[in-house]
């Protein structure tokens, strides 16, 4: 008789007996949802890097791209597909990469992959995996392990473990099946130095340009690991759980490093950097910025992720000057109750003014808030929609409403896990929609089975709303924010409407008017066009009906906003062109296709100033100008001209010649020039107008 | 007509109010936050 380890180690000697090299199959499993584009899995790469040097052989299944590609079909049987793909390679050990929408997917695919081949092991990894590891291996007796936390250290000993070399009781950070135990080890500690980790590897995944082209995104985005970890307590955050509220980075110089070494060596166009809490540490985002700059390196994109309480104007400058493009910013709500009730410890009074300012530094926010918290009220539900208008008011904010997922693990899920129900999809639950559009049977009746490990497609019903009016807030909202937030706003606030009840209002009379396209039944499904085509129309009926109008330019203010879309719509940008002032008799200038000029009454340049900076002012002095709305690379740029420039502009119709038009505008504006003057005068203005696209190139005649 | 080097005083005036990104279809920035890694 030996010790309790040597008997263990028998144990697992018998059980496991692999020779010096295995294949390892590491699994992302398949996902796919249209408006959310696919980056390379990082977490699999990691563990393929740390596992270069070892004599397996390792391959990633990335099978969201194999989607894409139309390499793997999206219908029932696709996880069989999914099986025989990986069994192709003839695994050792498949390793799932697993998310808690993903996670159905992956115990059907492991499901499937151990009765085609029993001697397989299977491993599960991720943060949901880790939160519900005792309750997978109780529930499903094919797979073999969980690695719990972070795996660069912990995978490898697994495989060792796999392989013959250590007991699996040897290794902390996993969760194993003993016989008929479940064994959990210890935690691993945190990787003291992330630095001491070898640099992903992207040669174990597709070129990154093949993940913009299938997915029809413009470039070619690298996501690069910059820190992990969070040391604030929101209630529904898994993360900051899974890296023990400890947040760590790698060096600015690792960082800069790998993003010259993707950028020359990999192709890649912009960087996605993965880290919660991008500037909480000032010195490290000065210095990160700084080493860009100084490294030439800052004409390279980057998007981040932060909180609003730990930037500002200085910090936000220097990170546009770095490069930085996009700030992502968990505002969550706009009311103080519900900051209090998830714990998160910001000054409601800032976020206006930091999404302001990080626009005015030229980095674009996007914007994430929650709605349906299962205490929120309908005032915390209107505060927040409030909030959510009033920055996308702000010009160029990217807005995401989602309905509050409860994650395992969470204090969210350890209060409330009682009052989970199944009734509404949240973005959480979205992407293995394989079957015609609609989720497999099987995968539902998975979910139904074990709200405890499933617990992310099931909602805690909210005192503010419906769970199908925040469904229907959380997919549509975002779209009036976009195109309208300052029409309605204002149009709530002169119509004494609550901003929900006003946007119910919009959604039946988009419902009734489309209703003879719509088969019975069909739900509605808001789209921007259709937002377009009717928000005027329903802001213009509801003023009618409006008594007393005080606010009587908010028919300009929607005017404004149908022309900053109308004009952006598809259609290439004009090449500049010059004049040449000697040939004016010939040349025709043309106003650009894309271009719109509109007269207004009320002195909208200034009031969209004010908008702008949150305040919606019951007036709006009269003056009439005029408004050139053109299209730019990426979006719509719009300028007020003066009269002469909206007369001349009008004239350019690419059928009378630039002597034409200086003849016919000489009576109204030339009065004290001669003519030869006041032609120059028109070919300067076409060679200013070319200059900023305005004008398209002349045709000779 | 020759005009070139003449000097002449500018009519046209062009005040800059905005520059909207539009955002209502798949962009690569709205989608950052949620992307599985």
């Amino acid at each position: 008789m030996g010790t309790i380890r040597d008997r263990i180690f028998l144990f697992w000697r018998l059980t496991f007996p692999y020779g010096d090299s295995m294949n390892i199959a590491l699994v992302f499993p398949p996902f796919y949802f249209e408006p959310m584009y696919n980056l390379p899995p990082l977490g699999l790469i990691n563990l393929a890097t740390v596992l270069r040097s070892s004599p397996h052989r390792v391959r990633i299944f990335d099978f969201p791209l194999d989607i894409r590609r139309k390499a793997l079909p999206m219908d029932r049987q696709i996880y069989r597909a999914c099986a025989r793909h990986i069994l192709q390679f003839a695994p050792d050990l498949a390793a799932f990469s697993v998310q808690c929408t993903t996670y159905p997917p992956a115990v059907q695919i492991a499901e499937e992959l151990k009765k085609l081949d029993p001697a397989l092991k299977i491993a599960f990894g991720g943060h949901n995996a880790s939160c519900v590891d005792e309750l997978t291996l109780s529930r499903f007796p094919f797979i073999d392990a969980i690695v719990r936390g972070e795996g660069e250290i912990t995978f490898p000993q697994l495989v060792r473990a796999f392989d013959g070399q250590v007991p699996l009781a040897s290794i902390d950070g996993i969760t194993f099946r003993m016989l008929d135990r479940i064994v959990r080890n210890p935690d691993r500690e945190l990787i003291e130095n992330l630095d001491c980790l070898p640099a992903s590897d992207y040669t174990f995944v597709a070129p990154l340009h093949e993940y913009r082209d299938v997915c029809g995104i413009g470039r070619s985005i690298a996501i690069l690991e910059v820190g992990r970890g969070c040391p604030h307590r929101c209630v529904y955050c898994s993360q900051s759980i899974m890296w023990r509220r400890r947040a760590r980075t790698f060096s600015t110089g690792r960082i800069i490093g790998e993003m010259k070494n993707l950028a020359e060596n990999f192709g890649a166009e912009c960087f996605l950097l993965a880290f919660d809490q991008f500037t909480a540490k000032r010195g490290f985002a000065e210095q990160f910025c700084l080493g860009l700059i100084d490294a030439g390196l800052n004409h390279l994109p980057w998007y981040c992720i932060s909180r609003l309480d730990t930037v500002d104007k200085d910090l936000l400058n220097l990170m546009r000057k770095a490069g930085c493009e996009t700030m992502c910013y968990g505002i969550d709500s706009g009311s103080k109750s519900t900051l209090a009730f998830i714990r998160k410890d910001i000054d409601r009074e800032v976020l206006f003014d930091r999404v302001s300012e990080t626009t005015e530094a030229g980095i674009v926010p996007t914007l994430s808030f929650v709605i349906g918290f299962p205490e929120e009220s309908r005032q915390d539900l209107e505060a927040t929609l409030e909030l959510v208008l009033k920055s996308a008011a702000t010009g160029n904010a990217n807005i995401l409403v989602q309905m509050t997922t409860i994650l395992p693990g969470t204090d969210l899920y350890e209060k409330y896990w009682r009052r989970l129900v199944r009734d509404v999809d949240t973005y959480f639950s979205l992407g293995i929609e394989f079957d015609q559009g609609k989720r497999i049977a099987s995968d539902d009746a998975l979910i139904d089975s074990d709200p405890a490990i499933f617990c992310s497609f099931y909602n805690v019903p909210c005192p503010a709303a419906t769970l199908e009016e925040l469904n229907q807030t959380a997919s549509y909202f975002p779209i009036i924010a976009t195109l309208y937030p300052r029409s309605f706003l204002l149009l709530s606030l002169e119509l004494n409407r609550s901003i929900l009840d006003l946007f119910f209002g919009f959604l039946d009379r988009v419902a009734e008017i489309e209703s003879i396209h719509r088969l019975c039944g069909e739900r509605l499904r808001l789209t921007p066009q259709a937002c377009l085509a009717y928000f005027s129309d329903f802001a213009a009926e509801s003023l009618a009906r409006h008594d007393i109008l005080v606010r009587d330019f908010i028919p300009e203010v929607v005017k404004y906003e149908t022309c900053l879309l109308s004009a952006g719509k598809a259609g290439a940008p004009s090449s500049p062109f010059h004049i040449d002032s000697s040939r004016i008799g010939d040349l025709k200038p043309l106003r650009n296709e894309k271009m719109l000029i509109e007269r207004f009454t009320f002195d909208i340049p200034s009031l969209i100033l004010e908008l702008k900076c949150g305040h919606f002012p019951d007036t709006c002095p009269q003056r009439e100008v005029f408004v050139a709305f053109s299209r730019a690379p990426d979006g719509t740029q719009v300028r007020e001209i003066n009269e002469f420039g909206f007369d001349f502009l009008r004239l350019c119709d690419g059928q009378s010649t630039l002597e034409e038009i200086a003849n016919q505008l000489y009576p109204k504006y030339g009065a004290d020039k001669d003519r030869e003057e006041f032609a120059m005068i028109c070919a300067e203005a076409a060679g200013t107008l070319a200059g900023l696209e305005v004008l398209a190139p002349f045709e000779s005649a | 007509m020759i005009l070139r080097g003449k000097e002449v005083k500018g009519m046209l005036q062009v005040k800059e109010i905005e520059k909207k990104i539009l955002t209502a279809h798949v962009n690569e920035a709205s989608t950052t936050y949620v992307v599985p890694t």
